[in-house]
């Protein structure tokens, strides 16, 4: 079916692709000769900058050890804590679980009080589970992120208050 | 056989007339009708009764502006359809108002008047042919088909006779329901080619039975020189046979014709397209259903029927009704069943069933049919309505329906101050002041052109939803992106 | 027999190279590839290739790659003919396979019952046993608690091992040494497959120790199953495949007769369709082989057996779904030189393997007669952290095992990359070491051995 100009029937077929894949946020995908390129809501890609900068990556976490000259996602809001409380981090980027398996209670909550070896978290990376122990004796007051979140390498993730 | 076959095109009137309950905007017609006159077209049928009445009440459109600008726009000669004495309405109107509107249309560039009386009473015609030919316009007669005892082919071609005598330029059967057979078609439309002398004939039916295209093809056989059609995605089903169809026979059959393949694919592209963008219902191709042949309901009809049936909550008495429908016919004498006799049939068929007596109640509309009021009954009422409905013998009417009409004008000319336009003085003699008032605004721009691309770019830009799209094919490469 | 059906396009529902893999058999078939891919994959070299792409969703695999009415609802927008699942996510998924059967869309593996017979590890142990293949010594079926595992222990033999019946990979696993510690172990066993698998079942094994893990490759038509000889896997760690070989150092001609024999009957009791491995333990002792479990799709290692036997399997798999007659005979399937496979993972091997995501700066591949490098990585990639740590297959033929190894070596020098930690330093121990070129190991080599290297 090649040709030069769009035709009704390409017109009425597209029209049908684009309303059959409605849940879909994006795709590439031809009709007959036609490609059809979509991306709907938010997954719409950022228009171009000049050419110094190179371009944001939205809702994805970055890996700050090997592209330190990319800028940083929209900032999330600065979390502070007083300055003698113990901040449980991130050794690696992956998957933050604070359950040890979906529907089952949490590791920790606020307000509980935990030891050297007490798993807090689990972080999970490439399919592997890490379990996370909080390494310190204190008691929780607060969990920074939510479950399932990604998060990058040093990332804090719970606080504790220091055991007195 | 006829030595050449032209076509008419209903797309822009007919066809979504029966489809679309004449829902069709200016808007939805402007883009195609650069392709509808390379289409071959002898004349583009653009008005009749509904069309009036949707753009003032529903669209907000005034008429007059809407023929002016299709006159305007196509180079092919325009169509327009009355209802003879009734004009666009039901009611009777008197002779200088369907004078005025004869010249009211010819100066905004109509040039032919097809006219029609519901009774098939020419003499609810006349002054439409002659005021039509005194304003520049050819004149088509429609007589107006329908399966009874008394329609018969003598009948008809005593009608033929009627039209002959008064001179007018195209001759057509009238066939709103879908009732025309090819076997009927092969005594008929021999009978009333001959009654003609040399005037042309027309075709017009309609495809609720499935057979009308084959009805047009022995028309092409038996001389008949025109036939309305629509464009493929508009035809079939309560509307009329595609162009494409007819087309294909009347090659077949050898029979020389001026259209453009072409063209008429585009036109048909663009209306399947406007089908799917504005959500408007595509012609189906529907099979013989043998009570057609006995309720005759025309197409458009028994969707307005049961949709008001639902708001009454009574849809599911509509098939007891179109039984109904068919002994009120009888007992009216064969009415057609065509506007407003139509409506009346089925609003008594309707009353009949509902209040479980017939004739319990007969609607005025009914009685003035009955005693004449309208026009001549084909044949005599039944003794099983006459002792319901008690019409007294000084009551029957027997001279021509707008005789004892007094002009209107005078009367408008007074309301309406001595300056006020023909189109103005016409529209008041049809509708309320209110409905009038927001005409005056200004019609909303139309387009011209468009193209497939166009509708694409369009269509993607009305999804909120979408924030980029890129499409590419050929040389082309289209992104949009919010 | 032509196809009963032939495909126009299809829809792979998986990532990484295996869906490159698949995009590139559709290629040359003429089948058009549709990737679906997670908001991670959308700058993937697969989303590139492919002739076109559905975005399934966010990275988590359980919010894209696994979401199989969502795969479906893709293939349908994209009027896929048939799905192809790769490995992992969805690929043993009988509700998966199910589903797209009950939409008239072709799943590219086995049907929907064969992979329910053979996930559930205790069913499948019946199977093989009806099919008259040597199973390792076990219990019949599950086992309910510590005290039916010590009388199923108590007939087979200690040392036991303690295995999930609804998975694998190591998890749910525990060696039981005598009646003493066999409830502790059932405990701990049952709450880790629980947790993994969502089904504490568990059966019970013998533990055989120095055996090798030797796997026959099928392919399955209509009317006939064939195997494709064998694939040495016993260079593992924590129950995960590094180095893959064919042929086995282990295996004589006789062994490989026999062993494939059961696996085709095996595949033939079952009625299997399309391909599969059988994964049997062989016991270098005595010689026995015993049948461990069978995968129901087409497995990572699988261009080792390409590389012996000149067979493409992927397309293999595309044309038994169409409903094609394979071409060959048993006899037609030869194994020919020696190809070997190291899995170049984004690991640390100096930090105990531990997965390590980030973005790749420098990626060099090795060239040159007999190497074969399956990869979706090109320089710049950033490998995410949700999926697994694959980066790249590198396989080495020879006309025999010595010219591999040294095809290998060759390659593992020239591999360079940058930017992740990666298994190479691993590799190029590995190859080195004067067993493994011997041919003299077997499953738990590299976890007791090779770190002792002298």
């Amino acid at each position: 079916m090649a040709h030069d100009q769009l035709t009704y029937d390409d017109l009425l077929r597209i029209v049908e692709l684009v309303k059959s894949s409605d849940r879909f946020s994006e795709f590439r995908l031809k009709v007959g000769d036609i490609e059809v390129e979509l991306r709907r809501g938010s997954n719409a890609p950022p228009l171009p900058l000049t050419p110094a900068a190179p371009p944001p990556r939205e809702g994805r976490p970055s890996s700050p050890e090997s592209s330190p000259a990319k800028p940083q996602p929209a900032a999330r809001p600065v979390p502070t804590w007083p300055d003698d409380a113990i901040v449980v981090r991130s050794p690696m980027v992956g998957t933050f679980y604070r359950a040890p398996q979906p529907g089952a209670p949490p590791f920790v909550e606020p307000g509980q009080s935990v030891d050297r070896d007490t798993v807090v978290c689990i972080i999970e990376v490439m399919k592997l589970m890490n379990s996370i122990p909080a390494n310190a004796r204190g008691t929780v007051t607060r969990i920074l992120v939510d479950d399932a979140a990604a998060v990058e390498a040093g990332q804090p993730l719970i606080v504790l208050a220091p055991a007195g | 056989m006829t030595e050449r076959f032209d076509f008419i095109d209903v797309t822009l009137r007919d066809a979504h007339q029966c489809l679309w309950s004449t829902r069709m905007t200016t808007a939805q017609m402007t883009p195609i009708l650069g392709a509808i006159d390379r289409a071959g077209y002898a004349y583009i049928n653009i008005l009749g009764g509904a069309v009036f009445d949707v753009c003032v009440r529903y669209l907000q459109e005034n008429p007059w502006d809407r023929i002016g600008l299709l006159c305007e726009r196509l180079a092919t000669p325009c169509d327009g359809l009355t209802r003879g004495q009734s004009l666009y309405t039901f009611e009777l109107f008197p002779d200088d108002v369907v004078a005025l509107n004869s010249h009211a249309l010819a100066r905004r560039g109509m040039e032919v008047l097809t006219v029609y009386d519901a009774l098939n009473d020419n003499r609810n015609i006349v002054s439409s042919v002659r005021s039509g030919h005194e304003a520049g316009m050819k004149v088509n007669a429609m007589m107006v088909y329908t399966l009874s005892p008394v329609h018969t082919d003598d009948y008809y071609v005593e009608r033929v006779r009627e039209l002959v005598a008064l001179d007018v330029d195209f001759i057509s059967i009238k066939d709103p329901t879908g009732l025309l057979t090819p076997e009927r078609g092969r005594t008929l439309f021999p009978a009333v080619v001959k009654a003609a002398g040399g005037i042309p004939l027309q075709m017009h039916s309609h495809c609720q039975s499935g057979l009308a295209p084959q009805v047009y093809e022995v028309a092409i056989e038996s001389g008949f020189r025109l036939g309305y059609t629509a464009t493929q995605p508009l035809a079939n089903g309560a509307s009329l046979p595609a162009t494409e169809d007819v087309l294909a026979r009347a090659r077949r059959l050898g029979v020389p014709t001026s259209m453009n393949d072409d063209a008429l694919a585009e036109i048909a592209g663009y209306f399947d397209w406007i089908c799917e963008r504005d959500d408007k219902p595509r012609g189906k191709i529907m099979t013989c259903d043998p009570a057609l042949y006995e309720h005759q309901i025309p197409g458009g009809m028994v969707s307005n029927l049961r949709y008001q049936l639902e708001t009454m909550h009574l849809s599911h008495r509509l098939p007891e009704i179109l039984e109904e429908a068919a002994r009120v016919r009888k007992d009216l004498g064969y009415p057609i069943v065509v506007s407003p006799f139509a409506q009346y049939i089925v609003t008594q068929a309707t009353l009949n069933v509902v209040q479980g007596e017939r004739y319990k109640t007969i609607p005025d509309e009914i009685r003035k049919y009955a005693r004449g009021y309208y026009g001549r009954l084909a044949a005599p009422l039944s003794p099983a309505f006459l002792e319901r409905a008690n019409i007294r013998d000084d009551e029957y009417v027997t001279a021509a329906p707008a005789a004892h009409l007094a002009p209107w004008l005078p009367r408008l000319r007074a309301e309406l101050g001595a300056s006020a336009r023909d189109e103005d003085l016409l529209l008041a003699a049809f509708y309320d002041r209110k409905l009038i008032e927001p005409l005056r605004d200004p019609a909303p721009q139309c387009r011209f052109r468009t193209t497939p691309l166009t509708e694409l770019v369009g269509f993607l830009a009305t999804r909120e939803d979408i924030g980029y799209a890129r499409v590419r094919f050929a040389g082309t490469d289209v992104t949009l992106a919010t | 027999m032509p196809p009963s059906r032939r495909f126009r396009r299809i829809l792979v529902a998986n990532r990484g190279e295996i869906a490159l893999r698949v995009i590139r058999a559709c290629r040359e078939l003429g089948i058009e590839a549709i990737q679906a891919y997670s908001e991670a994959d959308r700058d993937s070299l697969p989303v590139a290739l492919a002739d076109g792409a559905i975005c399934i969703g966010p990275p988590p695999s359980s919010q894209s790659y696994l979401r199989g009415s969502v795969i479906i609802e893709a293939a349908r927008a994209a009027r896929a003919d048939a799905v192809h699942p790769g490995y992992g996510f969805l690929s043993e998924n009988a509700g998966f396979a199910k589903a797209c059967q009950d939409v008239g869309i072709a799943f590219i593996g086995p049907s929907a019952r064969a992979i329910e017979l053979m996930g559930d590890k205790a069913t499948a142990r019946r199977m093989a046993a009806e099919a008259g293949v040597p199973v390792t010594p076990g219990s019949e079926g599950v086992v309910a608690d510590g005290a039916a595992a010590r009388a199923a222990a108590a007939a087979i033999g200690y040392p036991v091992l303690l295995k999930a019946a609804a998975g694998g990979g190591g998890r749910g696993m525990r060696v039981v040494r005598d009646a003493a510690e066999i409830d502790a172990r059932f405990a701990d066993a049952a709450r880790e497959a629980h947790t993994a698998f969502g089904d504490g079942s568990l059966y019970v094994e013998r533990f055989l120790t120095r055996v090798r893990h030797v796997e026959i490759q099928v392919l399955a038509d209509e009317t006939r199953v064939l195997h494709l000889g064998e694939r040495d896997c016993s260079i593992q760690r924590r129950n995960q495949k590094l180095v893959e070989e064919s042929p086995s150092p282990a295996l004589d001609a006789d062994l490989r007769a026999r062993m494939g024999e059961a696996a085709v009957r095996l595949c033939r009791h079952v009625h299997y369709r399309n391909a599969g491995t059988v994964e049997f333990i062989v016991d270098t002792a005595s010689g026995a082989f015993h049948f461990m479990e069978m995968n129901t799709r087409v497995q990572v290692e699988h261009p080792v057996s390409e590389m012996v036997t000149g067979i493409d399997i992927v397309k293999a798999q595309i044309a038994i779904a169409q409903g094609e007659s394979l071409p060959w005979s048993q006899d037609d399937v030869r194994l020919e030189g020696h190809a070997l496979e190291c899995r170049i993972n984004a690991e640390d091997p100096a930090r105990d393997f531990m997965p390590s995501p980030g973005t790749i700066e420098r990626w060099t591949l090795p060239g040159g007669p007999g190497i074969r490098v399956d990869t979706h990585v090109i320089a710049g990639t950033t490998v995410p952290p949700f999926y697994d740590s694959l980066l790249a297959k590198l396989l080495a033929w020879g006309r025999d095992r010595g010219e591999a190894l040294a095809r290998m070596r060759r390659a593992l020098v020239e591999m360079r990359v940058d930017g992740v930690p990666t298994t190479l330093p691993f590799h190029r121990m590995l190859l080195d070491d004067a067993r493994f070129v011997a041919g003299d190991v077997h499953t738990r080599f590299v976890e007791t051995e090779l770190a002792r290297t002298p």
